[in-house]
């Protein structure tokens, strides 16, 4: 007996039951005596479970979800100033605010915090090491708000898995979507609104005049009834020279290429402000990177990343600036939904792992963030 | 020629849970789906049906692997525009997670292997597998018992490390 153990595929197959009966009963026999084999059958039954459970399991991916090995080398170079990444946060907010509120003290109140800003955030230290770069999709672990709405499914119940994967696969394997499919597949690609926001908002901020951004702004306001996409706006041309802030060729092309990857969810990446550069002065909860987002035509969303929980009101932290003290951290152990401007949300959530907290905000029903937020940690926009 | 309502009926749901398993992609799924079962409608005689289209699919994946159309791309994204988000009962953030992981581990084994196991995984006995993937039936135990060790310990290996976690950036 003991010179016949059978095969673990033997094994499997007796598991499943897939022996014809001769052999079944042989096998049946063996592992009555022989007590090796049995443990291989416990092992061979507990693989069978296992490997049943892990395929399941991908099912569970929703669409977007790329599986890290797909993704393609972090790209954004961390040399954007850290005054760039603040002052870029202040710009956007008068953006968000002129666009989303029609009320004029408001406007006043957004631009009032940009100056505070622009009077103590320019103290830049070194830069820091660019972050590293993250593959897992961060735990959103503030659910709070309303749920949306649940939509019917618009399929059977056979789960999607990323379908951004293929693509993924494209992009690593050279067959990546050129600019102009990108722009082909998606109408809504709008590349020069992308390389124009950029270069409009970083070289405003690089000179470190957010106050006359925020006047200039705060001045283009009343004129505009339909806002268009904040980041096809025209401002002012920058004097010269153009500040290093400026993409690349290389960064605008891959920055079309996640706006491809937006596209599937009517998202628009319209500026990658990273920063790997020390944020500035005291600022208890330092900004790391400032993403915009166009949700939709004319509704642009925020994304910010920080190092250290972002305080519950955003409002006083500007308004203070450097002066801001560090909160203990138990007395915001969870990151919580945070309501700051009267017609915008924002919604919150920490990965430990990476010690990150991320806000969105945006003119946005908190569901409607709530669910933008989950599928932009999907794509693994979130890092 | 076949009843191919019934074969639809029948098979489809399956199929396009292993195609999509298989792909990661679920309109994709099916696309080669649909096409496996056009097939069928040309066909003769198909004597085991099950085993014949998951056979047919897997070579239909592979064929349609190499083009990777433009229309593939386009076709996806209109699918995804259309496709509503779905209310996950659990933390879908997590599910996600442990999706990718998984998707991560199968992508670990060889083809074959891969293959057999979905197959499996839907049902397939061994003898199906085995006229579907032309492997001997003895071979079939061997394979499936290889993918299995292979996925499990792939899975908890990136696991361990957190794979996901971003310790294996390229």
């Amino acid at each position: 007996v003991e010179a016949s153990h059978p095969e673990q595929g033997t094994l499997h197959a007796w598991v499943e039951g897939e022996l014809d009966s001769a052999e079944h009963q042989r096998v049946e026999a063996h592992l009555a005596e022989c007590a090796r084999c049995s443990e291989a059958v416990a092992e061979a039954r507990g693989l069978i479970a296992g490997a049943s459970r892990i395929v399941a399991a991908l099912d569970g991916a929703p669409a977007g979800v790329v599986p890290s090995r797909m993704r393609r080398p972090r790209f954004v170079p961390a040399r954007w100033a850290a005054a760039a990444a603040v002052l870029l946060f202040a710009a956007t907010s008068v953006v968000v605010s002129r666009e989303f509120t029609s009320r004029g003290d408001e406007l006043l109140s957004a631009g009032n915090q940009a100056a505070a800003a622009s009077e103590q955030g320019l103290s830049t230290r070194p830069a820091v090491a660019p972050a590293v770069p993250e593959e897992s999709p961060p735990t959103i672990t503030n659910a709070a708000g309303p749920r949306r709405s649940p939509a019917p499914p618009a399929r059977e119940p056979i789960p999607t898995v990323a379908a951004e994967r293929t693509r993924a696969r494209e992009v690593r394997d050279g067959r990546a979507a050129s600019v102009d499919e990108v722009r082909e597949l998606s109408g809504r690609a709008r590349a020069v609104a992308v390389g124009g926001g950029v270069r409009t908002e970083s070289d405003l901020a690089g000179r470190g005049v957010v106050g006359q951004a925020a006047g200039q702004i705060a001045n283009a306001a009343p004129g505009i009834s339909a806002p268009p996409p904040s980041a096809a706006r025209p401002l002012p041309p920058p004097p010269s020279p153009p500040p290093p802030a400026i993409p690349s060729a290389a960064e605008s092309r891959q920055s079309l290429e996640r706006s491809q990857r937006g596209a599937a969810m009517r998202l628009q990446e319209v500026v990658v402000a990273d920063a790997g550069a020390e944020p500035v002065g005291s600022r208890s909860d330092r900004v790391v990177r400032v993403v915009r987002y166009e949700a939709r035509p004319g509704v642009i969303v925020t994304l910010t990343e920080y190092e250290e929980p972002p305080r519950p009101d955003e409002r006083a932290i500007r308004i203070r600036g450097g002066q801001a003290r560090p909160q203990a951290a138990a007395a915001r152990p969870e990151p919580r939904e945070l309501s700051t401007f009267s017609a915008e949300q924002s919604y919150t959530w920490h990965r430990p792992e990476r010690g990150r907290f991320y806000v969105l905000r945006g003119p946005l029903p908190p569901d409607e963030l709530e669910s933008l937020a989950r599928r932009l940690s999907e794509l693994k926009v979130v890092r | 020629l076949h009843d191919v309502d019934r074969l639809f009926r029948e098979y489809n749901a399956p199929l396009v849970r292993y195609l999509t398993r298989r792909l990661g992609d679920r309109d994709w799924a099916d696309e080669i789906a649909q096409e496996t079962f056009l097939r069928a409608l040309r066909q003769e005689a198909i004597t085991n049906e099950r085993a014949w289209l998951f056979a047919v699919a897997t070579n239909l994946v592979r064929d349609d692997a190499r083009k990777q159309s433009r229309r593939r791309r386009l076709l996806t994204l209109l699918a995804e525009e259309q496709r509503e988000a779905v209310e996950e009962p659990v933390d879908p953030v997590e599910r996600a997670h442990e999706a990718a992981i998984a998707r991560r581990a199968l992508e670990e084994l060889g083809e074959r292997d891969r293959v057999a196991l979905l197959m499996r995984e839907e049902g397939l006995n061994y003898g199906e597998i085995a006229e579907a993937l032309g492997l001997s039936f003895g071979s079939v135990g061997t394979t499936l018992a290889r993918a299995r060790r292979r996925l499990v310990e792939a899975y908890e290996d990136m696991q361990k490390r957190g794979a996901a976690g971003g310790s294996i950036a390229s």
